[in-house]
C-alpha cells in the first residue's frame, strides 16, 4: 500500500514523478477514490434530493414572485405577494400566532417528552403501564387524533364537557373558545407528539454511562444533583436534536388546524401552514400561498440556525 | 372511517370499469361526488353505455374534499379531469378561470328542458356553462313528539301557514328547555351559507355588490345583521347546538329525537322515514316577519374541461347525462328533486307524497339560489368562518364587518 | 482512617448466589487486593462495600460502623472505576471537586483541595482540560485525584489498570504504591491480575466462585497456597502439578517415583505434588525425566515447557540460557523444600514434616 502512495518520493524515481504514468491511479485505488466512484455512490441520494427537496423549493421561491392570472397566466410580479402580505394586519396576526404556538409548545412538549422519558427510563413499578400510554398516542394519525379530541371536547355532547359540567368550572368552550382554542391545540399536539420524542429522549439517556451515575452516587451527589450535573449536560446534544426537530413539526402546524377550527375562532389558531393551505386550495392564490410557503421555510431555517449556534455542543458532549 | 371507505369503493367501482373497456372505446375520466357508497361509478358508466364507444372512469371523493381535490387538478391546466362535478354556485368562478366549456350547441333545448331554478345556476352571461343533474331544497323537519311534550302545536306543511322566525325561537326555545339534551332547532349544515344565508335573503339583505366582487356594505349591512342575530340568538341561546360541525352527527340528533325542528334537505326526509319511533312531519322553511319566504336551492352539475382531448365523446356523454333515464336512476340512488321539468310529471308516482308536493311548491316559488360570482368559492369559505364563530358568540356585527373586508380582499381578483 | 470488616458475606441475585459468606479483615492503613478470575465475585464485594449493591446477608463494617444501611456518600469512602468514570463536559478540575462541589464546600475550599491533588499527581497543567484531550494514564490519574479531593478513609480501587498499556501499568502501580504510602489510607482494591496483587499488596485475598480461598501476605500466598486453587493462580508461570500416592508417610508419584518428601502416616491414598517452575531445575542427575517441547527465552530468564515420562505437562523457568532442541531428553531436579502437598479430593493443602 505504501509504495503505491504516489506522495512517497522515496518509492519513486524522480525522473518519473511528473510522468502521466506515475501520477495515474487506478480507479478504485482504496485510499483515494476517484471522483467517478465519488460521484457513483453520491448521485442516487443527491439526485433525489434534487427532485424531491430542491427543485420544489426552488419552484416554490421563484413562484413566490410571480402572480397568476384568473386563467392561469403566470407573470413576474416581483414582491408584489410579499408587499400584499406585509401590509394585511391578519398574516401578522398568523405570524404571531405562529411563533406564540411555537414559543409555547415546544418547550412544553421536549419538557413532558423528558419527564415522561426519565418515568419509562427508570425501573419501577408501573413500567409498562407507562410504556404503552406514553407511546400508544404516537401510534395514531394526527387526523384521528384531531377528530378523536374535537369529539371529546364538543361543547354539545362531548366526553369532557359533560364531565367538567358537574364540577364547578362548568362547560369550557375548547376550540370554540377565542381564548382557549390555541391552549387545545397544543394540548392535542403535545399529547400526540411527546411519545415520539420521547423515544428520541430515551435512547439519549440509554447513550449515558451507567458508570457515570455510580461515580456520581459514590461522590455523593442526589437524585436531583444527578439529574443536574450528570443527565442534563450528557443529554445536550439529544436535546438540540428534539429541539430542531420538534421546532420544525410545529412551524408546520396544519392538520388539527385544517380539521377542527379552520383558522378560528376569530384567527387564534391561524397559523402560517394553514393560511399557505387557504391561499392555494381555497383563494386560488398560488403566488400568495408560495410566499407564505418560503416565509415559513425562512422562519424555520432561521430557527434551525438559531438554535444550533444557541446550543452549540461544547467538548464532551 | 367513512370516507376511507368511500374512497375505496371509488377506487374498486372505477378499476371495475376500467377494466370493463375495449381497446377501442374511448375513456373519460371524471371526478365527482361519492354517495351511497360510491353509486355515482355505476350511474355514469350505464349512462356512457347508451353511448357509443364511450367508457367512463370516476374518482369519487366526499364533499369535504371535493373541492380542493377539483381544484389541484384543474389548477394543473392539462387535459385531466374530461368531466368534473360543478357545485352550482362554482359554475362562474371556474368559467372565470376558463375551467368549463360552454354547452349551448350540446344542448340547445337546455332552457325547455331544465327547471329554471336549477339551470340559473348553470348559467353564466347567459351561456350554459354546467348541465344541472340534481338539484336540492330545504324543508324543516318537526318533530311532532318533542311538540307534544312541550303543548305547542306544531307547524304544518302549507306553505301559507309558513312560521315565521320569531315562530321558531319561541317554540324552539320551549323545546330546548325540556331537557338538557334536547334542542328546539338546529340546521343540518348549521355552518354552511348554503343553509343559513336564506335568513338574510328572507329579511331582503343583498349578498352581495352588484359587481360581484364588493362585500363590505352587503355583508355587513344592517338587514344581513338583523338576520344573521336571529341566527346567533338560535346558537347562542342554546335553542340550537353550536358548534355541531359533524354533519352526519347533525343529522343523528334529530332522528334520535332530540331536535324540534331541523331544516334538511330533502334526503334527511326520506332517511327520517327510515328511522322507527320517529314521529315526524314537514313544514315549509320560517321567513321573517315582513319580509319574503325564501327557500336554499342549490344543485349538482357537470361540466367539460376545456382542455379534454375528447370533447366530442365528453359531449356525448353530457347529453346522455341530460336524458330522463339517467335523471331517474341517479333519484333512485339519491332523491333529490330532480332538474328536468319532465320529471316531475314522469316520476309523479314517487313524488305524489307531502314531502315532495311541499319541495315542489318551493322549488318553483320561493327557491332562492347563492349569487352567481366568481369569488364563489371565497365568499363560502370566509363566510362560513364567520359563521362558526358567530355561534361560538362573536359580535355579529363586527364579525360580518371583518368578514366582508377579508372577502374584499379575496375577491379582487375577479374584478373586471 | 478506618479498617474495613467483611463478615459472613452473601450476595444473591434471585436464588443465584453468588458470594457465599464471605470473612475478611482489611487492617486499618493495609494495601489489600482482591484477586480471582473473572467471575469469581471481586468487583461484586468491591461494590457491596461502596454502597452500588445491596448487600444480601452478613455484614460490611467500615471504621466501626454496620454500613449494610448507609449510602455510599455517607460510608466515608471514595471508588476508581475500571473506565474511570470522568464526566465527559466537566474539566480536569471540575471532575476533581465535583463531590465537594454537591456537598457545597466553599469553592476556595474546593480549588485549594483540587490544586493540592493535582500537584501530587502532576496534574497542575491539566486543571482546565476535558478528559478525552488526556492520555490513558492522565485519565487514570484524574479519576484518582477525584477520590484523593475527597480525603476518605477507604479508597476503592475496580480493577483501575486495566485499560492501560503494560508500560503504562508498571508505572502507575508505583504511583499507586507510593501514594498509599503517602496518604496512608487502607485501600481496596480489585484486580485480575496476579502479578499487580503480589507486587502492590499488603493483604491479598485470593477470591473464586465466590468464596475467599485465602487471605494473607502476598509471600505467604506465594509460599503456603492453601488449595490447589489458589497454587495455580498465585505464580506465573503457574505451579506444576504431579499427581501422586500417599502411603505411610511417603509420597510416590505414579510412575514409582519417590518424592523427597516426609508426611505424616494418616496421610493415605491420591494426593498431588506441587512445584513451581522456578523450582524445577535442569540437572543431569535430578530424578525426573523430562522431554523437551518449546523453549522460550525471555532474555532474563528461560521457560521450558516440557513432558514427564509420566505424560504429564510441565513447564520450568531457569535464569540460565538452555539450548535444547525440540523433543531432546533430560532430566530435572527439584527443591525438595520449595514442594506442596495437596489432597487430591478436597484438594486442600497438606503439612509436609
Amino acid at each position: 500500500m505504501m509504495t503505491k502512495k504516489p506522495d512517497t518520493p522515496v518509492a519513486i524515481p524522480a525522473a518519473n514523478r511528473f510522468s502521466r504514468a506515475a501520477r495515474k491511479k487506478p480507479i478504485l485505488d482504496p485510499q483515494r477514490p476517484s471522483w467517478a466512484t465519488l460521484l457513483m455512490f453520491l448521485l442516487p441520494a443527491v439526485a433525489l434530493l434534487i427532485v424531491f427537496r430542491l427543485t420544489p423549493i426552488g419552484i416554490s421561491i421563484g413562484g413566490s414572485f410571480t402572480s397568476q392570472s384568473l386563467l392561469g397566466e403566470t407573470a413576474f410580479d416581483g414582491l408584489g405577494n410579499y408587499k400584499e402580505l406585509f401590509s394585511d394586519p391578519s398574516f401578522w396576526n398568523s405570524v404571531y400566532v405562529t411563533l406564540l404556538f411555537n414559543v409555547i409548545i415546544n418547550p412544553l412538549q421536549i419538557f413532558v417528552a423528558f419527564i415522561m422519558a426519565l418515568l419509562v427510563f427508570a425501573p419501577g413499578r408501573f413500567l409498562t403501564f407507562f410504556r404503552v400510554s406514553f407511546f400508544l398516542p404516537m401510534t395514531m394519525s394526527t387526523a384521528l387524533v384531531a377528530v378523536m379530541w374535537n369529539l371529546l371536547f364538543d361543547p354539545n355532547l362531548g366526553l369532557v364537557n359533560s364531565i367538567l359540567a358537574h364540577t364547578s368550572m362548568g362547560r369550557q368552550g375548547f376550540f370554540f373558545d377565542e381564548d382557549q382554542a390555541l391552549g387545545s391545540m397544543i394540548w392535542i399536539s403535545t399529547w400526540k407528539g411527546a411519545g415520539y420524542y420521547m423515544i428520541f429522549l430515551l435512547a439519549g439517556l440509554f447513550r449515558i454511562s451507567e458508570e457515570l451515575y455510580e461515580a456520581a452516587h459514590v461522590d455523593g451527589a442526589s437524585s436531583w444533583q444527578q439529574l443536574r450535573f450528570i443527565t442534563l449536560p450528557q443529554m445536550k446534544r439529544t436535546f438540540l436534536f428534539v429541539f430542531v426537530a420538534d421546532t420544525t413539526v410545529n412551524l408546520l402546524f396544519f392538520a388539527p388546524v385544517f380539521i377542527i377550527t379552520r383558522g378560528g375562532p376569530n384567527g387564534a389558531t391561524d397559523t402560517l401552514m394553514y393560511r399557505a393551505y387557504e391561499s392555494s386550495f381555497t383563494f386560488v392564490d398560488w403566488g400568495r400561498a408560495l410566499s407564505l410557503s418560503c416565509i415559513l421555510l425562512a422562519l424555520v431555517a432561521i430557527v434551525a440556525c438559531a438554535q444550533m449556534l444557541f446550543f452549540k455542543p461544547g467538548e464532551g458532549e | 372511517m367513512k370516507h376511507i371507505k368511500h374512497i375505496t369503493l371509488a377506487m374498486a367501482a372505477s378499476m371495475f370499469v376500467a377494466g370493463a373497456a375495449t381497446a377501442d372505446d374511448i375513456e373519460l375520466s371524471t371526478i365527482g361526488l361519492s354517495f351511497s357508497d360510491g353509486a355515482l361509478a355505476g350511474l355514469l358508466s350505464d349512462a356512457a353505455a347508451t353511448t357509443d364507444g364511450i367508457t367512463v372512469t370516476s374518482e369519487q371523493l366526499p364533499f369535504g374534499q371535493l373541492f380542493s381535490a377539483i381544484e389541484v387538478r384543474l389548477q394543473a391546466r392539462n387535459e385531466n379531469p374530461d368531466l368534473f362535478f360543478v357545485d352550482g354556485p362554482m359554475t362562474a368562478s371556474y368559467t372565470m378561470r376558463g375551467h368549463l366549456t360552454a354547452l349551448d350547441d350540446i344542448l340547445p333545448d337546455a332552457s325547455e328542458i331544465y327547471t329554471s331554478a336549477a339551470l340559473q345556476q348553470g348559467m353564466v352571461a347567459g351561456k350554459l356553462m354546467s348541465v344541472p343533474i340534481e338539484s336540492s331544497t330545504v324543508v324543516m323537519l318537526v318533530n311532532n313528539s318533542l311538540f307534544e311534550a312541550a303543548g305547542i302545536e306544531a307547524p304544518t306543511n302549507d306553505p301559507a301557514d309558513r312560521w315565521t322566525w320569531e315562530e321558531v325561537l319561541a317554540a324552539g326555545k320551549t323545546i330546548s328547555e325540556l331537557d338538557e339534551s334536547t334542542w328546539g332547532f338546529n340546521f343540518h349544515y348549521s355552518d354552511s351559507p348554503y343553509m343559513a344565508l336564506v335568513m338574510p335573503q328572507s329579511n331582503g339583505a343583498t349578498l352581495i355588490g352588484e359587481d360581484g366582487v364588493t362585500a363590505t356594505g352587503y355583508v355587513d349591512s344592517p338587514k344581513f345583521v338583523e338576520a344573521m342575530s336571529t341566527y346567533a340568538e338560535l346558537y347562542n341561546t342554546g335553542i340550537a347546538p353550536a358548534g355541531m360541525y359533524d354533519y352526519s352527527l347533525a343529522l343523528e340528533l334529530f332522528l334520535n329525537g332530540k331536535v324540534g325542528m331541523f331544516a334538511g334537505v330533502v334526503s334527511d326526509a326520506i332517511a327520517a322515514e327510515g328511522r322507527d319511533g320517529l314521529d315526524f312531519t314537514v313544514a315549509p322553511m320560517p321567513y321573517f316577519e315582513g319580509g319574503t319566504p325564501v327557500t336554499p336551492t342549490g344543485s349538482w352539475h357537470v361540466g367539460i374541461n376545456p382542455r379534454t382531448e375528447h370533447p366530442e365523446e365528453a359531449a356525448k356523454l353530457v347529453q346522455a347525462l341530460a336524458s330522463p333515464e339517467f335523471i331517474s336512476a341517479y333519484f333512485d340512488k339519491r332523491a333529490n328533486p330532480p332538474v328536468l321539468t319532465e320529471a316531475w310529471d314522469s316520476m309523479s308516482e314517487k313524488l305524489d307524497t307531502p314531502l315532495w308536493t311541499l319541495a315542489r311548491y318551493e322549488i318553483q316559488n320561493t327557491a332562492m339560489a347563492r349569487p352567481s360570482i366568481g369569488g364563489w368559492l371565497e365568499y363560502d369559505s370566509i363566510l362560513r368562518n364567520a359563521l362558526r364563530e358567530i355561534q361560538s358568540g362573536s359580535d355579529v356585527a363586527e364579525r360580518l364587518s371583518a368578514a366582508a373586508v377579508e372577502m374584499n380582499r379575496e375577491l379582487k381578483k375577479y374584478a373586471k | 482512617m478506618a479498617q474495613v470488616k467483611i463478615a459472613q458475606v452473601r450476595k444473591a441475585y434471585g436464588d443465584n448466589e453468588v458470594l457465599h459468606g464471605v470473612d475478611i479483615d482489611i487492617p486499618d492503613g493495609s494495601f489489600t487486593i482482591l484477586v480471582g478470575p473473572s467471575g469469581c465475585g471481586k468487583s461484586t464485594l468491591l461494590r457491596m462495600i461502596a454502597g452500588l449493591e445491596a448487600i444480601s446477608d452478613g455484614e460490611v463494617i467500615i471504621g466501626d460502623k454496620v454500613v449494610n444501611d448507609i449510602s455510599s456518600p455517607e460510608r466515608d469512602i471514595a471508588m476508581v472505576f475500571q473506565n474511570y468514570a470522568l464526566y465527559p463536559h466537566l474539566t480536569v478540575a471540575q471532575n476533581m471537586g465535583f463531590s465537594l462541589k454537591v456537598a457545597k464546600v466553599p469553592k476556595a475550599e474546593i480549588e485549594t483541595k483540587v490544586k493540592d491533588a493535582a500537584k501530587m499527581l502532576g496534574l497542575t497543567e491539566y486543571l482546565n482540560r476535558r478528559p478525552q484531550k488526556l492520555s490513558g494514564g492522565q485519565r487514570q490519574r484524574v479519576a484518582m485525584g477525584r477520590a484523593i479531593v475527597r480525603d476518605p478513609s477507604v479508597f476503592l480501587f475496580d480493577e483501575p489498570l486495566s485499560n492501560l498499556d503494560a508500560k503504562m501499568r508498571g508505572q502507575m502501580r508505583t504511583e499507586l504504591r507510593s501514594m498509599h504510602r503517602r496518604l496512608g489510607s487502607t485501600m481496596i482494591y480489585v484486580t485480575h491480575d496476579q502479578i499487580e496483587a503480589m507486587t502492590m499488596a499488603d493483604q491479598i485475598v485470593v477470591m473464586n466462585g465466590g468464596y475467599a480461598q485465602q487471605i494473607g501476605a502476598p509471600l505467604d500466598i506465594y509460599d503456603r497456597p492453601q488449595n490447589l486453587f489458589v497454587a495455580s493462580f498465585i505464580g506465573a508461570p503457574a505451579m506444576n502439578f504431579l499427581k501422586a500416592k500417599a502411603e505411610g508417610g511417603q509420597v510416590h508419584l505414579t510412575d514409582g517415583t519417590l518424592v523427597d518428601m516426609k508426611v505424616s502416616d494418616t496421610v493415605t491414598g491420591d494426593v498431588i505434588v506441587g512445584v513451581r517452575p522456578e523450582h524445577l531445575t535442569l540437572d543431569p542427575n535430578g530424578a525426573l525425566q523430562i522431554t523437551v517441547d518449546e523453549v522460550e527465552p525471555t532474555g532474563s530468564e528461560t521457560h521450558i515447557s516440557a513432558t514427564t515420562a509420566a505424560g504429564i505437562a510441565v513447564k520450568l523457568v531457569t535464569a540460565e540460557r538452555v539450548s535444547a532442541e525440540s523433543g531432546a531428553a533430560l532430566k530435572a531436579a527439584y527443591q525438595a523444600d520449595k514442594l506442596h502437598l495437596f489432597d487430591a479430593e478436597t484438594t486442600n493443602r497438606i503439612e509436609t514434616l
